[in-house]
């Protein structure tokens, strides 16, 4: 006897949510090539969206040259989401394989690439995170030790560019300014992709103190990178 | 609303921290509020920069090779394309059948255990067409309803041909479909062939529908975009086999089975029933 199913609408916590919000879409666009002769001999190399246009018509040859670019950074994001090797180049393998299956997902006029592909890269490496989570029941990478892997890194990327290399320096550091509540915060929910709530459970703060130190860590940042989000967003360097 | 707690639902939106109440509350305020949608962008580009500040590190070597040969032959297999089927007439379509019987035969040697009982629904298809076909050589329905039968012929026997195709590549991606609160026991396999450049959705158990409903096939292209791609009622022992008809770059990261009222539908509604995570290797 089969059961008889009983629809509710929305009733699954496993579906994305939120949806896709239709209509937003983020200005500017991703030039991650420095103008002016500064440029390494990765300036000389064509632009983002001109190599996804070419993977669309089968360009192998622009896949490899996002992957040269790019790789390291999905990895590196991948590796910290996730904390283990073989599952970041897992992600890595994902993404770069659904940027060669479908290259038309990207939109030029909905951001910059570099944004774009950081948010597909996240996404993934959250979703394996929660899959990873779930099999193997493993608890909180609260420890994740942002220091300790700081202390790690391998520095400049040249295949980065000289542009993004700079924004990248920018960051980390606007991100190393921040009160240490707000970053912690900024990082459970962006690297461990947890709620509020979640976050409020795993730190033992009051949820209108996560709810503060996310909005007062956003503006830090905004404040700290306007100058790299205009350049962005007026079309300049990076 | 006070301005700080605007500025607190825009930004935990942007990093997707939010309660589902709040972030509709989001949803409503940028739909009506052009600002507010511009400062969300603002804060979706900042909080993507917050990837930027991880330390570098490097992958494999070898994962360049890997993912590049794997992006090659997935070149290769859009280059196999199934041909399209003509229109059907009474004699193409027994040829068809035909073809497909080889197929099936092929497929049932290839096969073993569950795939040959999930198989055996392939069966009672080639014979429903076949008595489809007898009643369009006999000259019982209208020429309309031919015709909408020998359409319906045609659709099956494609379905049946990708189905055999799909199940008898050795390189064929398996995933299992994994029940959900709703699925009472449901299960079943998603299968990816990228030779056939094709997948299929086999499943079992299914509960029964509510009067009016049909299970949707929604999937996640990994992009932030769902997809319906098929619709289906399983038979009476709650079993289906469904070809999926995405095109090579349409591939999902995660496949969802849900129970829908009937009729066109733009958003996921109802329980999800079964759900996967595509991983490839």
């Amino acid at each position: 006897m089969r059961e008889t199913l009983v629809p509710e609408p929305r009733a699954d916590a496993s579906l994305p949510n939120p949806l896709p919000l239709a209509g937003i879409r983020a200005r500017g666009r991703d030039v991650t090539r420095a103008d002016g002769g500064t440029a390494r001999s990765r300036e000389l190399s064509p632009p983002d969206e001109e190599l996804m246009a070419r993977m669309g018509t089968g360009g192998i040859d622009a896949l490899e040259q996002v992957y040269d670019r790019y790789s390291a950074l999905v990895f590196s994001v991948g590796l910290r989401v996730l904390n283990d090797r073989q599952l970041a180049e897992d992600v890595v393998q994902e993404v770069f394989l659904r940027l060669w299956r479908g290259p038309s997902s990207y939109d030029p006029a909905r951001g910059r690439f570099i944004s774009w592909l950081m948010s597909v890269t996240r996404n993934r490496a959250l979703d394996e995170l929660r899959r990873v989570t779930r099999r193997r029941r493993l608890e909180d990478q609260e420890e994740e030790p942002t220091l300790q892997l700081a202390s790690q890194d391998l520095g400049d990327d040249p295949e980065l560019g000289l542009v993004l290399e700079e924004r990248r320096r920018a960051v980390r550091d606007a991100m190393t300014r921040l009160p240490p509540p707000q970053r912690r915060v900024l990082e459970l929910a962006y690297f461990s992709g947890l709620t509020q709530v979640e976050i409020a459970e795993r730190t033992g703060d009051p949820l209108g103190t996560v709810k503060t130190r996310v909005r007062l860590g956003m503006q830090r940042l905004r404040e700290a990178l306007a100058e790299v989000l205009d350049e962005a967003e007026n079309g300049g360097p990076g | 609303m006070r301005p700080d707690e605007r500025e607190e639902l825009l930004a935990g939106y942007a990093l997707g921290t939010l309660s589902a109440p709040d972030a509709t509350d989001v949803e409503s305020l940028v739909a009506t509020d052009s600002t507010a949608a511009e400062d969300l962008a603002r804060y979706h580009e900042l909080v993507e920069l917050i990837a930027l500040s991880v330390p570098m590190r490097r992958a494999d070597p070898q994962l360049r090779q890997r993912v590049l040969a794997a992006a090659r032959r997935e070149a290769r297999g859009r280059r196999l394309r199934w041909p399209r089927l003509r229109r059907v007439l009474p004699a193409a379509a027994a040829l068809a059948i035909a073809v497909v019987a080889v197929g099936w035969g092929l497929s049932l040697r290839a096969t073993v255990g569950e795939l040959r009982a999930e198989s055996a629904a392939l069966r009672v298809l080639v014979q429903s067409a076949a008595k489809r076909l007898d009643a369009i050589d006999g000259g019982q329905p209208g020429a309309a309803g031919s015709r909408s039968l020998a359409l319906q012929i045609a659709t099956a026997l494609q379905d049946q041909q990708v189905i055999t195709a799909v199940q008898t590549d050795p390189e064929v991606e398996s995933t299992n479909l994994e029940p959900t609160l709703y699925g009472h026991g449901a299960g079943g396999r998603y299968l990816r062939s990228a030779a056939a450049d094709a997948a299929v959705i086999v499943a079992r158990g299914l509960p029964q529908l509510p009067v009016g409903s049909v299970y949707r096939v929604w999937m996640d292209d990994g992009f932030s975009q769902l997809m319906a791609s098929a619709t289906f009622v399983p038979d009476g022992s709650g079993n289906v086999q469904v070809v999926l008809r995405t095109r090579g770059s349409d591939q999902p990261v995660r496949v969802y089975i849900v129970a829908s009222a009937s009729g066109e539908s733009q958003s996921v509604e109802g329980p999800v029933v079964l759900q996967a995570t595509i991983l490839r290797r």
